[in-house]
């Protein structure tokens, strides 16, 4: 395998644009990331795109890539369609970096693309039970009910708190604040998250990611051709993993979760450990669920997530920021577009550029991705590690 | 009218009573809900067999839903029960009031059916469900 740079990011804004089509978004997203490469749009020889819903939003069930990137200006190359629910992005990103690793391709881009907001919520809502499984749906099934599920698990089993998970929120609607890209750039207190309404006990509404729209891409590329274009430091794919949930005995207990099983492989792949990530991004699509994500992803022992919080450790200011960007609830999650929205933030913090929400000096970035769900299991983890 | 899509599928009535159809591995005594064809367990073809599931199991975790899956009308409780034969069953629980105060973890259950939903013809779509053992209705 070929080592891979990322040389461009670009994102268009999370929000409710109900004014955009699917196309609008993309092409934002997408020329924002060749002009931070300094390419021309000529140099991308192969794109996957990455949606999960527009077949049920728009109608537009085949070729969705193809259509938003020929309003990009971009054709004649392979495009590959992909879709992981929340993980669709990451999907596109592994993608094109197993075209540069390969040595099929010199040159890749990653587009991952939502459109949610319709006029109104309730279709949304509707429409976002088709990344679970329809028989779960017709049992009565959300995903607010699968983490509160899990939630009250760990409440019970650890004592974590509803104010620990508050304070989940104030430290994401903080960092969100300080990201122009942000859907919610509000700071909350911990009052005001436990004041919001209930949806699913023990998740109040200030605890959940939002309906969206939005786009995020990457642009791969070898090391060679970076050294030929990029005015940019570039950044290097350390890790690329993905993987699907599978059948679980009810009486282990030692098999790991799918997320820390494919985090393991993406350490191993980096020739890194948890104690070398300076910064993570994570599937926060409830934000308290960061924190068995610090557990999944050996950043402390089982349980002890809360305890992370309480100390401030993954604040921007603490010794592994988690979230910088806002995560999930407060950036927003357009499902497909949310992964390379991860990796955008986290090439941003490694090159220096995140602004108020600069990490101090990262040299190792995580990205940790969940898509969908299967029984009672994320049906899809990816990790993606970046380091400069 | 009432509807009754999942009979015989997840499940089937006995002297009006109703249990979950269940497999089980010939091999490896592993038992699944729904129904498969290759056990999960063991990933041998053709080795499950039916079974009828006990109608009693264990809360494992719950939720009480203020926003809820199209068609179902909100607050609802769902939950994730155990049975003695192992299967861990996504359901929604009724026959108490929608409120955190009307089940903890590890709390008795019953199977029944009841209604799940209105559909877009207005149908009542019924289905499997718990209720706490001793409630009087659905
Ligand atoms: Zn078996």
């Amino acid at each position: 395998m070929r080592k891979v740079v990322v040389i461009g990011i670009g994102m268009h804004p999370f929000g409710k644009f109900l004014d955009k089509s699917l196309p609008d978004l993309a092409r934002v997203a997408v020329w924002n990331a060749i002009e931070d490469a300094s390419i021309s749009p000529r140099d991308i020889e192969v794109a996957y795109v990455g949606n999960s819903l527009a077949g049920l939003v728009t109608g537009q069930e085949g070729v969705r890539g193809q259509v938003v990137l020929r309003d990009a200006g971009l054709g004649g190359i392979p495009i590959i369609n992909v879709e992981n629910a929340c993980a669709s992005g990451t999907t596109a990103f592994r993608g094109a970096w197993l075209e540069v690793a390969s040595g099929a391709y010199d040159v890749a881009l990653a587009l991952g693309v939502e459109k949610l907001c319709l006029p109104r919520t309730a279709d949304s809502i509707k429409i976002l039970a088709a990344d679970s499984e329809i028989r779960l749906r017709d049992l009565g099934f959300q995903f607010t009910a699968y983490y509160a599920m899990k939630l009250r698990g760990h409440m019970e089993k650890y004592g974590w708190t509803k104010v620990q998970f508050a304070k989940v929120v104030e430290k994401n609607s903080y960092n969100g604040s300080l990201n122009p890209y942000a859907q919610h750039r509000t700071p909350l207190t911990v009052e005001q998250v436990l004041n919001s309404r209930l949806v699913a006990e023990p998740l109040h509404l200030y605890m959940c990611s939002s309906i969206g729209d939005g786009a995020a891409a990457a642009i791969l590329c070898t090391e060679e051709k970076a050294r030929r274009f990029a005015s940019k430091p570039s950044i290097e794919v350390a890790a690329c993993v993905l993987r699907s949930s599978m059948f679980r005995h009810p009486s282990d207990t030692t098999t790991p979760t799918t997320v820390t099983l494919a985090a393991n492989y993406a350490y191993e792949q980096a020739g890194l450990g948890p104690q070398d990530v300076n910064l993570a991004e994570v599937h926060d699509a409830m934000a308290p669920a960061e924190l068995y994500h610090y557990e999944e992803l050996g950043f402390c022992e089982k349980g002890g997530g809360a305890q992370m919080i309480e100390e401030g450790r993954t604040k921007i200011t603490g010794d592994i920021p988690v979230n910088p960007s806002g995560g999930l609830a407060a950036k927003g999650h357009p499902i497909a577009a949310t992964g390379l929205a991860q990796v955008a933030e986290i090439v941003w913090q490694l090159r220096g550029e995140a602004g108020k929400r600069q990490v101090e000096n990262p040299k190792v970035g995580l990205v940790q991705t969940s898509g969908g769900l299967v029984e009672d299991d994320t049906a899809t983890a990816g990790i993606v590690i970046l380091k400069r | 009218m009432k509807i009754f899509p999942q009979e015989n599928t997840y499940y089937r009535l006995r002297n009006g009573k109703p249990y979950l159809i269940g497999s089980k591995c010939r091999y490896c005594d592993y038992v699944a809900f729904p129904r498969k064809v290759v056990c999960p367990a063991c990933v041998t073809k053709g080795s499950m067999e039916e079974v009828e599931l006990s109608q009693r199991g264990k809360i494992d975790t719950f939720s009480v839903l203020h926003i809820g899956a199209p068609g179902f009308a909100v607050p609802y409780i769902v939950a994730y029960v155990v049975l003695p034969e192992g299967p861990r069953i996504f359901s929604m629980v009724s026959g108490c009031e929608p409120s955190e105060k009307s089940l903890e973890i590890g709390a008795e259950v019953e199977l029944i059916v009841d209604k799940l939903r209105d559909d877009e013809q207005d149908n009542e779509v019924m289905g499997y469900k718990f209720r706490p053992v001793g409630a009087e209705s659905g």
